[in-house]
């Protein structure tokens, strides 16, 4: 694509041009010089109809806004003060763990952050975090738990992988262990950051009190029940994560408007209409990366880049440097199954060759790809938050940068330390 | 014209509506099918799929209305109310040509895949799922047209 | 230069061969002919490949055949339930009938430049499957969309879940699944194997896929580069047929190294299997989506060679 046309889309996009038209345009743009027929558009917007995991997306964001309308947040924050209260960033850490979870069965497919978000944000605030805290960290868990089993991408990228017969075979168990304890790392050093984060927060000095945790408990009597729902239900072999997604709109719906009746059947149809604006968004913005990730597939565009690298590239600490810096572009710019689907057989072969274990590339090119989400100026999540919360894009940026660089280094521990990813599958 | 143009806001919003309770229930039907019965019914799972781009499609079309798409939006923010009218015209027209643009292959395409009889499940044509997409691009290009001309005029209007 | 997608992943011994014959065209036609792949669904699923072809972006697809379902009935021959029981068998009727398929394919437009085996498939589960009550007790799964899988299972009385090849390991783990019908070297490269016991030995159905191009597309090359293009495939799917057969039978003796059991059925078993299948080519043969005719004429054929001594 011409330079010209490049920075005339950038000024536009940054004029506040909405950015689906500017990857719209960018990918007819980049057709139209490669002599694609531009009904591909078409094509590629209705593959949206063709990805099973994205069911999951109206439905457990209309479950994320009708809780967060209700006065779940208010309860969370009440049982999380009574059985963590002693905990310096208890509630902080709560919210880490449980996007982690949540995002490891959704793939960091923005779910997250739509669903829980709604919750969590006004929790967080509740409990007397820094605004620019809560939206960095529900913005940055919003692909923490790509490392962990069940996720998707763990099991394409061993799925591929195993099919390059190379000489150590990468099994998607070995996957599923060696993703753990970098995993955690990435958990544990966001924890410590909250912790730090809330000293400024009134001391509960309280000790733990059995009879309001007890009340707790029966206050949030409906809600407790739904992360063993969907959990068990999804490891219990129940159904499948487009399915708990159903069961959890289906129970958030009859719970918050018959049951509790937090929410009237007159403002239902408002909560699912403006909780569908936000899908829309995201889709709609899906739809035309995909044409725009398929334009540079039809160009070789990766490739190319990827060539260029290796051209400069003298031993393996240079390689894993340069490839670290490739990725984070790479995982702001393509989405996670395209980048591993093409890249993968592309790097694995040179990466072996520099004596880096498969296992070990997999954890690492997942934990970059994991960054490359809220990497500024064009990761996925930094949009999908900035509409959520209604904030500028800009507030996000700022709001982020300090868990970008937490997890920036235990992304280059995990790089540079496969002892930590090779410890359990050995 | 404006009763018309109520009339179609009303028609969007239900049709959003209806489909997402509409998702509820069949996701939840496919589930009890296949726990009690023992076995899915093969035709739910993808007609989801084709409902997620349909309520994704005309979500967009509603956020357009509101101007609610996800943008950068540093220029306008910084610039004063003239450079802001002129931001606001450019970025607004540049949707409406985009939209435009998509609209009128994806329409192109509606009628290839008409002509070819192509399937998309079971034995239902793709043609009339697909004419989703002609429609909310045309629809939403027509919208940025409109905000376009009204920033360009400095009066505010939303259609 | 003619774009071919296919959902194989780049790196697989498949690839190897196909990329070998890209630069083999490539060479003999003195750069006329360029063959650029796009491997591992980066183009999206058959369905999307088959649009692409349509609009002119992509000029050819490796497709399984079942995709072709609703382009011509033609490309279903191969791939009812319990036809074949070996791999001689299903040589000695390709030699008849494949011309039957090319030039089925040929009046929709479709250049077909070759029909890969993929080996055949079959029943692995976590408790031996003998008969089709033993399969009733089973939560099967087939891939969404395959109408000859679903019938099959339905006639003997299983309600199959259908689910895309992306949940299948997932939800084998989970137990959302425990059966699947699937080659065994596919098996093990997407690592369902480590989730089963039992493999059934008696194949069930046999599995084909075909590299098709657009006839348009395909005559703007000269009738000699095509014959070239035709020649140097041809000898590359002769050359994959026997790499898969090497594979397949690897890949079974990996599944018994895994502790994968393999269950013997008895004559009567067999018999039984098959006279349910018979029951699902009537059915299918209603909805017309193999043809019948040509079907009836190959059953035929492998009577008279199960006849000879
Ligand atoms: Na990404
Ligand atoms: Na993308």
């Amino acid at each position: 694509m011409s330079i010209l046309v490049t920075a005339l889309l950038l000024l536009l996009a940054l004029a506040g041009a909405p950015l689906f038209a500017v990857i719209a345009a960018s990918a007819m743009w980049g057709f139209f010089q490669t002599d694609v027929d531009l009904q591909v558009m078409a094509v590629e917007i209705y593959r949206v109809a063709e990805m099973p995991v994205l069911i999951a997306i109206p439905l457990f964001t209309f479950a994320g806004y009708l809780m967060g309308e209700s006065k779940a947040p208010q309860r969370l924050v009440r049982i999380t003060d009574a059985f963590l209260g002693w905990m310096p960033g208890g509630l902080a850490i709560v919210a880490l763990a449980a996007c982690a979870l949540f995002t490891a069965f959704t793939g960091a497919s923005g779910v997250t952050i739509v669903a829980l978000g709604a919750l969590l944000v006004p929790a967080l605030q509740k409990a007397g975090y820094r605004e620019n805290f809560n939206l960095g960290l529900v913005t940055t868990s919003g692909s923490l738990g790509l490392l962990f089993a069940p996720s998707l991408p763990l099991i394409l990228y061993g799925v591929i992988a195993q099919q390059m017969s190379l000489e150590t075979p990468v099994s998607i168990d070995d996957l599923f262990l060696a993703g753990i304890l970098p995993g955690l790392l990435m958990l544990t050093a966001l924890s410590l950051y909250s912790a730090w984060q809330s000293r400024h927060l009134p001391k509960s000095d309280q000790t733990f009190d059995r009879a309001e945790a007890w009340a707790a408990i029966k206050d949030s009597a409906w809600e407790i029940p739904l992360p063993f729902v969907v959990l068990g239900g999804i490891y219990g072999g129940f159904f499948a994560v487009s399915e708990a997604a159903a069961i959890t709109a289906f129970y958030v719906l009859i719970v918050t408007v018959v049951i509790r009746r937090e929410i009237t059947f007159t403002q239902l149809p408002v909560v699912m209409r403006d909780s569908m604006k936000l899908v829309g968004a995201i889709l709609l913005i899906l739809a035309v990366s995909l044409a725009s990730t398929n334009y540079m597939i039809d160009a070789g565009v990766p490739e190319k880049v990827f060539d260029t690298i290796q051209a400069h590239v003298t031993d393996g600490f240079t390689f894993l440097l340069l490839l670290t810096i490739f990725l984070l572009i790479l995982g702001m710019m393509l989405d996670i199954f395209s980048a591993i689907v093409i890249m993968i057989p592309i790097i694995l072969p040179i990466a072996v060759q520099y004596g880096i274990h498969p296992v070990h590339l997999g954890i690492l090119f997942l934990a970059n790809m994991q960054l490359g989400y809220f990497t500024p100026p064009v990761g996925m999540n930094l949009f999908i938050a900035s509409f959520r919360f209604n904030k500028p894009v800009m507030t996000l940026y700022r709001a982020t940068l300090p868990f970008f660089f937490i997890l920036l280094a235990t992304v280059l521990i995990i790089t540079y330390w496969p002892g930590l990813s090779l410890l359990l599958v050995e | 014209m404006k009763r018309l143009v109520q009339w179609l806001h009303r028609l969007e919003d239900s049709v959003l509506v209806l489909l997402l309770l509409a998702m509820i229930l069949l996701a939840g039907y496919d589930i009890l099918a296949r726990s009690i019965f023992g076995g899915g019914v093969s035709w739910i799972p993808p007609l989801l799929r084709v409902m997620v781009l349909w309520i994704g499609l005309l979500g967009a079309l509603l956020a357009t209305r509101s101007r609610e798409h996800i943008s950068i939006d540093l220029i306008s923010r910084l610039g004063g109310p003239t450079l802001n009218r002129i931001a606001s015209t450019i970025t607004l027209l540049f949707a409406a040509v985009v939209c435009g643009l998509v609209g009128w292959f994806s329409g192109q395409y509606v009628q290839l895949a008409f002509e070819y009889q192509d399937i998309a499940f079971a034995d239902i044509p793709a043609w009339p799922l697909q004419l989703i997409i002609p429609f909310t691009f045309g629809l939403m290009g027509l919208r940025f047209f409109i905000q376009g001309i009204a920033a360009a005029t400095g009066k505010e209007q939303t259609a | 230069t003619l774009k071919i997608a296919t959902l194989a992943p780049d790196g697989t011994s498949w690839m190897k061969v196909m990329r070998q014959a890209a630069a083999d065209i490539k060479a003999e036609t003195e750069g006329r002919v360029k063959i650029k792949y796009f491997p591992g669904g980066v183009q999206g699923s058959d369905k999307s490949v088959l649009r692409k072809m349509r609009i002119g972006q992509l000029q050819g697809g490796a497709i399984a055949t079942g995709s072709l379902i609703n382009i011509s009935p033609a490309s279903q021959l191969y791939n009812l339930p319990f036809t074949f029981r070996t791999l001689e068998e299903v040589r000695a009727i390709r030699e008849e009938f494949d011309p039957y398929i090319v030039s089925e394919l040929a009046k929709e437009g479709y250049v077909v430049l070759g029909i890969s085996e993929a080996g055949f498939a079959y029943m692995m589960s976590d408790e031996p499957i003998r008969t089709s009550d033993d399969a009733r007790k089973q939560k099967v799964w087939v891939p969404e969309g395959d109408l000859i899988g679903e019938t099959t299972f339905e006639n003997g009385g299983v309600e199959p879940i259908s689910l895309p090849l992306s949940d299948v390991y997932t939800s084998l783990q989970t137990g959302l699944i425990d059966t699947i019908v699937v080659n065994a070297s596919s098996a093990i490269a997407l690592q369902w194997h480590t989730k089963v016991n039992y493999v059934t030995d008696f194949p069930l159905l046999f599995l084909t896929g075909t590299i098709i191009v657009d006839q348009k597309a395909f005559r703007k090359i000269s009738t000699e580069d095509q014959a070239v293009v035709k020649r140097i495939m041809a000898e590359a799917f002769a050359s994959m047929d026997a790499q898969n057969e090497t594979d397949e039978a690897g890949a079974r003796d990996a599944l018994a190294q895994n502790g994968v059991e393999f269950v013997e059925l008895s004559e009567e078993d067999k018999q039984a299997w098959e006279e349910l299948a018979t029951g699902v080519v009537d059915e299918l043969a209603s909805k017309e989506i193999y043809p019948v005719e040509v079907f009836k004429r190959l059953q035929q054929r492998l009577e008279e060679m199960r006849q000879e001594p």
